[in-house]
């Protein structure tokens, strides 16, 4: 937590300003600690695109990219015809776990900045209340007023280049892992003979793709019947159309 | 600190304490299933795959013959039309006699991934128009699209324009590119954002997912309002948690927040890509089974509805359209609200029943 204004700054406030700079803290403090911005979207995100494939504490050290870096020359080593496959796809797991880590880091890092500002911010208007304020104090309007500042805040940031980089990284890490996760799925399916999620696709492309040639053929059967003036039979209700 | 300070606090305090310990009691006693959207009476008409046409129990003497076809976008559900009896607009349209129809595109999963929007428009749309004016005896549709399924009926409406009567469109995006035109800061995040991907991007998201899930959709659509997103369920749930009616609106709200299916993936890379990065309807090269779609086809009467304080799709991309369809009946209402505001706030839904009827009767026949 980064302690902001300086703390003359503080004294010098009156009481009821304290107050509510205090609680501004508070709730900046519980939303930093919280990293209650960047689990909105990657909260949301994560639990599709990851699950826990290592333990974090194991590879915390590896921020600096020294592991991460080791294993990717292993994942981009020359590849052998009947060995190793299963490592390789390991090991190309554990670099893209590794890489969400790094990538999420940095857009916590960008996701904190409005905080900071929108406390700034606020700080600065309670210098400009006087004791009959006080006596008036109301904590919607003061939380009203606060949320404010920091909603326009958070959505400056979030149309900056530095965000939308760092969410763009983010993204684009958790799809990798994503990806290595499923290939790593699929060579253990393969294994036992379970059809794979390749497999699945194919299939429902191929379905799509017949059911759209076969009901292209239906309805142009029916319009000619349409045109030609007969009652049209509704041949494309195929497959169950009916209720 | 004053005394009268303090002591206001706490009293708000306590207050406070009492309202959520009443509200928590109140939550305990109510079900999932006692809070029901899209519960206005309609019948199963046709199903095919997932997507199924239904058409509503009529509740007022008929006053416009032409059959209205609801479509919504595949992002979200229908229900935000049917979120509750005394904010419906579908059973305000009912009552004010229109014969409605809707169509529910179903929960769309990974067995969706190849759908694009030609078989959207061309197929599922074109099948329920076809039947309804089997059922009718019409051979035009009146369609009302919603957001992304205004989108559909547009390019529904220039592809087919003979089997429609009037196209009515709300909150709908035409112009992906033009929230650089609009002044409000918080509008047109979801543009920004988009654009601020590689089309390798959508690519893939739907190549490791086969959709774009409704779970992601969300998060994006909670990001563009931040502290609205993080107070929800505490500082604002304080106003209403004590009042049963008030709270029963919030769960409804949260249940249709909640439903957001899946995308469907080749569909999803039409939308992300050709619309909101490459903007090719409002260019002129946006293509559908094979046929550009020209907006400048669109002929028939056009009713255009939009918020003006649409966070997600800016007034200004809605606005588009009327410099680009071929029709001399064309008309733009503003509404004030927001983008789901428009549909659920009791301050808009009677200017946009009225203003949707009135505009049809006039054009009825």
């Amino acid at each position: 937590m980064s302690k902001n204004p300086d703390d003359r700054q503080d004294k010098q406030q009156p009481e009821f300003s304290q107050m509510l700079l205090h609680m501004t803290e508070m709730w900046r403090a519980n939303m930093e600690q919280a990293g209650e911005v960047g689990k909105m979207w990657s909260g949301s995100m994560m639990p599709f695109l990851t699950t826990r494939a290592a333990d974090s504490s194991l590879f915390s050290a590896a921020q600096g990219g020294e592991i991460s870096e080791a294993i990717k020359r292993m994942v981009e080593g020359p590849r052998l015809a009947d060995m190793w496959n299963l490592d390789r796809q390991v090991y190309a797991l554990m670099a893209a776990w590794m890489d969400v880590r790094q990538r999420m880091a940095t857009y916590h890092a960008v996701a904190s900045v409005p905080w900071n500002r929108a406390y700034e911010r606020y700080s600065a208007t309670l210098g400009e209340n006087t004791d009959e304020d006080a006596q008036d104090f109301d904590w919607r309007k003061a939380f009203s007023a606060w949320s404010a500042i920091a909603n326009e805040e958070l959505i400056r940031n979030q149309r900056s280049e530095e965000f939308l980089g760092a969410q763009r990284e983010l993204l684009r890490a958790a799809l990798d892992l994503r990806t290595r996760q499923q290939e790593m799925a699929d060579s253990v399916g393969k294994l036992f003979g379970v059809p794979t999620r390749q497999d699945f696709d194919e299939l429902t492309r191929q379905v799509t793709e017949l059911r759209r040639e076969l009901r292209a053929s239906l309805r142009t059967q029916e319009e000619k019947a349409e045109r030609a003036g007969v009652t049209p039979v509704p041949a494309s209700d195929e497959g169950g159309n009916e209720p | 600190m004053s005394d009268t300070a303090f002591n206001t606090f706490l009293k708000d305090f306590v207050d406070n304490l009492g309202k959520f310990r009443k509200g928590a009691d109140v939550l305990a006693g109510i079900r999932d299933e006692d809070v029901d959207v899209g519960a206005t009476p309609k019948t199963l008409v046709m199903r095919r795959d997932k997507v199924e046409l239904f058409r509503y129990e009529p509740t007022a003497e008929r006053t416009v013959e032409t059959p209205v076809l609801i479509v919504y976008g595949l992002i979200g559900r229908y229900t935000m039309a049917d979120l509750q009896s005394d904010r419906s607009l579908v059973r305000s349209l009912l009552a004010k006699g229109l014969d409605l129809w809707l169509i529910d595109w179903g929960q769309p999963g990974r067995a969706e991934r190849w759908l694009t929007m030609d078989d959207y428009v061309d197929d599922y749309i074109h099948e329920a128009v076809r039947r309804i004016c089997r059922e009718t005896g019409h051979d035009k549709v009146t369609l009302l699209g919603i957001c992304e399924g205004g989108v559909f009926t547009a390019c529904y409406a220039a592809l087919h324009p003979e089997r429609v009567r009037n196209l009515v469109l709300t909150i709908t995006p035409i112009d992906f590119h033009a929230d650089v035109d609009d002044p409000a800061a918080h509008h047109g995040f979801l543009n920004i954002w988009t654009r601020s991907l590689a089309p390798e991007d959508i690519d893939r998201m739907v190549d490791a997912l086969g959709v774009i899930p409704g779970e992601f959709m969300s998060s994006i659509f909670s990001l563009m309002t931040p502290m609205r997103s993080l107070t929800k369920y505490n500082v604002d749930l304080i106003d209403i948690v004590g009042d049963r009616d008030r709270l029963m609106n919030f769960l409804r709200m949260e249940k249709w927040l909640a439903d957001r299916p899946d995308h469907p993936g080749a569909a999803g890379r039409q939308w992300l890509k050709e619309l909101y990065q490459e903007n090719r309807l409002a260019e002129g090269r946006f293509e559908l089974s094979g046929r550009i779609v020209d907006l400048g086809a669109i002929r028939m009467p056009v009713l255009n509805i939009f918020a003006l304080d649409d966070h997600i799709i800016p007034p200004t991309c809605s606005k588009a359209l009327g410099q680009k369809v071929g029709s001399t009946d064309y008309t733009e209402i503003p509404l004030p609200g927001g983008h789901v505001g428009l549909f659920v706030s009791s301050r808009s839904q009677g200017a946009l029943t009225k203003s949707i009827a009135e505009w049809l009767q006039a054009r009825d026949g």
